[in-house]
């Protein structure tokens, strides 16, 4: 993912055996639309295999998936052994997650772009995910900071995507995974503190 | 009372770490400013005007004495010795140092106390009422729901970054004594026809800018569901309340954009599909396991009529103790006991002003010693920024407020005009608009006559600094706001609000008067009251009743000619 390292749960970075190509659409030449773009030139040309793609370029005004990319990903699935993966900002309706859950249980690799460090969306999509049955990669990017990490963790969160100069300022980030450990995922009543000892 | 177990100490402990870690790295500039500001909120750390202030976090309003004695050597060790209990029940410190805080902290957690999630875009602390569990009427004891609810929502990983701040407050009685329908949720225990016990819900509610009354979105929701229920509000809310504009953001606005039904519907939708009879579930072994922490003291039983004849003869023999009792005491369910409200409305103690809500050290280490003697070592913080002792028997109500009224806290001005809700204003909160305790200080030189305040009856006076209305201006009988002109301090006035059953916002009476004129201005106001208040041998006409019948006109007519 770019000059970008991604930390899995435990905090170790697995940067170097990343094999996903993220593509976003501000960062494609103006006028290009994804689906003029032959996804396949695009991995060769990166030297990777697998493509995470914007979830909004997949629909159409309806917000339903729309059809040529829909052909150009199975192409890929079917006949490159390509992993797919989307990614959702906070634009994303999550009701829009919600109707599109078919599509995204297959998938790989969601990653969830965080568009401010107070923006606590990004904690409500993981969790609507996992709700829906979700069991794929759940990758944090964008602008969380290392003290969300251990909160992001027990939301449903998997990896996250740290840039080159998060990395440099932290001295130690294993902490950050480890931070209040006692705390729980809030979804199971018998986990509060008073109940859990009887 | 809660007491904690092995998993709450080290909750507390593993956050004092992490606060400590967060404030080495910001003082290191590691970590950059706009992200330790909310991780330092919720951590109840504000920077004011002079210098930072800690909130630190009394679930529910229940105190210990040992934990009351703790607050009073923090205040001698680490502020200036005295502290300001809040309308949220939560007590402030006002001159902490930022390097000390995570100290502080560690020193609070050991007493199984935290200023967790006391401030910040996050589920605060849960409010109730001060008489739960002693007053006759109540359906059920609030504070169990309010421990689970405090746990539930202690470093809930979803719900920390919320478009605003959630507050939540429960009540048990009929009779609203904790502002339930202006929070953004307020739960009413009920029973069913079937006996079951579960709560009315409301939702919306709120000051500040935009005063609105909560809307009731489920008129029964079985008590195990309460959990998995809210759980889909607050998601509901975080993934839909508005981010772009902070006056707009609080679940109220969202509320009433869509209306009650329709926002009731989203909740339904995402309940059913998902939490709903899931693990969040509470079942009725979780209940008792929690009202197990809430029993009964050891209440002793008396001759009630030998009790009854000896405090007629006290009553009889001593008017500042008659006057006391009638205003600062309150029917217990127990026989032979009362709730003892103890005035944090001192006034002018030898000429100076005591803030509303400030409690020195000596008087914190003496209010611990007498709960210890005269009511089960225990304190409660009550919505008007009083404290009360809950169970003093009472054959040893002489005892006791001869003690108190010697610490200067047994003022007999419980629900009358000078028992105000006063914000720290300008001299203490950045966000203030204008001072608040000069004006306080002016209304306590005017109406300095208790026999005054007596006739006038239950009037409820609630003064903010500035429109986001911490001190609830908008439900006072009589609200005072401060506000800005042209660097000038000017206060407007409004009549008519109410936080209890009949919650409604006041309607503004005329145009902001000077700093100067409060005072005479409120007398005007009483005046028309006195003038017009309509009186039979039975009955008073109260100052509320008196607004609702004949409106603000009378009052603008004398105020403004």
């Amino acid at each position: 993912m770019g000059n970008h390292h991604v930390l899995n749960s435990k905090g170790i970075d697995i940067g170097q055996s990343d094999t996903w190509l993220a593509l976003n659409t501000d960062e494609l030449p103006d006028g290009i639309a994804l689906s003029h773009i032959s996804l396949l030139e695009l991995l060769h040309k990166q030297e990777k295999f697998d493509i995470v793609l914007p979830l909004t370029d997949l629909l159409n005004a309806e917000g339903k998936l729309a059809g040529g990319l829909l052909q150009q990903l199975n192409e890929l699935l079917t006949e490159h052994a390509s992993r797919v993966g989307v990614w959702v900002t906070s634009d994303n309706d999550t009701d829009t997650l919600v109707g599109l859950s078919d599509f995204l249980l297959q998938q790989d690799l969601i990653v969830i772009h965080v568009p401010a460090f107070t923006d606590g969306r990004g904690f409500s999509y993981a969790q609507t995910l996992r709700q829906i049955g979700y069991e794929g990669e759940i990758r944090m990017a964008g602008k969380f900071g290392r003290d969300q990490i251990a909160y992001l963790l027990r939301a449903g969160a998997d990896s996250f995507v740290l840039s080159e100069h998060d990395m440099k300022s932290i001295s130690d980030i294993s902490q950050a995974f480890n931070a209040l450990a006692s705390s729980y995922d809030g979804r199971d009543a018998s986990a509060l503190p008073m109940f859990a000892g009887t | 009372m809660y007491q904690y177990n092995y998993a709450d100490q080290t909750l507390v402990e593993e956050r004092v770490a992490q606060f400590r870690d967060q404030t080495e790295r910001f003082l290191a500039g590691e970590l950059p400013e706009e992200q330790f500001l909310p991780l330092r909120l919720q951590n109840g750390l504000y920077i004011q005007r002079y210098a930072p202030m800690l909130r630190i976090a009394i679930p529910y309003g229940l105190l210990a004495s040992y934990q009351l004695r703790k607050l009073a050597e923090i205040t001698r060790k680490y502020d200036k010795g005295y502290g300001h209990f809040t309308t949220r029940t939560n007590i402030q410190l006002n001159w902490p140092k930022l390097e000390d805080v995570p100290d502080i902290l560690a020193e609070l957690a050991s007493v199984q106390m935290h200023a967790i999630q006391t401030s910040g875009n996050c589920i605060r602390n849960t409010t109730t009422d001060p008489y739960a569990g002693i007053h006759q009427e109540e359906i059920a004891d609030p504070r169990p729901y309010c421990e689970i609810i405090r746990q539930w929502s202690t470093f809930h990983p979803e719900f920390a970054f919320l478009p605003r701040k959630f507050k939540i407050a429960v009540v048990g009685t009929a009779n609203d004594r904790a502002a339930t329908q202006v929070h953004d949720v307020g739960l009413h225990v009920k029973t069913n026809d079937a006996g079951e016990l579960g709560f009315e819900v409301l939702v919306g509610g709120g000051l500040g800018r935009t005063p609105v009354i909560g809307k009731v979105i489920n008129e029964f929701l079985p008590r195990q569901h309460l959990l998995s229920y809210l759980d889909a509000i607050l998601r509901v809310y975080n993934l839909h309340g508005r981010r772009d504009n902070k006056y707009k953001a609080r679940i109220k606005i969202l509320v009433e954009s869509m209306g009650g039904p329709a926002f009731a519907k989203l909740v339904d939708a995402e309940w059913e599909a998902h939490t709903k009879d899931g693990p969040l579930t509470l079942t009725d072994a979780n209940f008792d396991t929690a009202i197990g922490f809430f029993s009964e003291p050891d209440y002793v039983g008396f001759d009630a009529l030998q009790v009854q004849s000896d405090l007629q003869q006290q009553l009889n023999a001593n008017k500042d103790f008659a006057d006391w009792y009638n205003q600062n005491t309150v029917a217990h369910k127990i026989a032979g006991y009362r709730a003892v409200v103890i005035s944090l409305k001192a006034g002018l103690v030898d000429g100076t002003y005591v803030p509303s809500g400030d409690v020195s050290e000596s008087q914190m280490d003496a209010l611990a010693d007498l709960s210890d003697k005269y009511s089960f070592g225990e304190l409660r913080g009550t919505y008007q920024q009083n404290l009360v002792f809950s169970d003093v028997q009472t054959n040893q109500l002489y005892e006791l407020w001869e003690q108190l009224a010697d610490l200067n806290l047994a003022r007999a001005n419980i629900n009358t005009l000078t028992d105000m809700i006063v914000c720290p204003g300008w001299d203490y909160c950045s966000l203030a608009n204008a001072t608040t305790h000069n004006i306080a200080e002016q209304i306590e030189k005017q109406f300095d006559d208790l026999d005054y305040l007596y006739d006038l009856g239950e009037i409820r006076l609630n003064m903010s600094g500035c429109m986001n209305a911490c001190a609830h201006h908008h439900t006072g009988d009589i609200g005072i706001l401060g506000v800005d002109k042209k660097g000038e301090h000017w206060y407007q006035i409004s009549l008519g609000g109410n936080s209890s059953n009949d919650a409604k916002v006041g309607k503004i009476l005329g145009k902001a008067v000077p700093a100067e004129d409060v005072a005479i201005t409120l007398q005007k106001i009483l005046d028309v009251y006195l003038e017009q208040r309509v009186s039979n041998e039975n009955d008073v006409e109260a100052f509320s009743d008196l607004v609702n019948r004949v409106g603000v006109a009378p009052f603008k007519e004398k105020v403004y000619g």
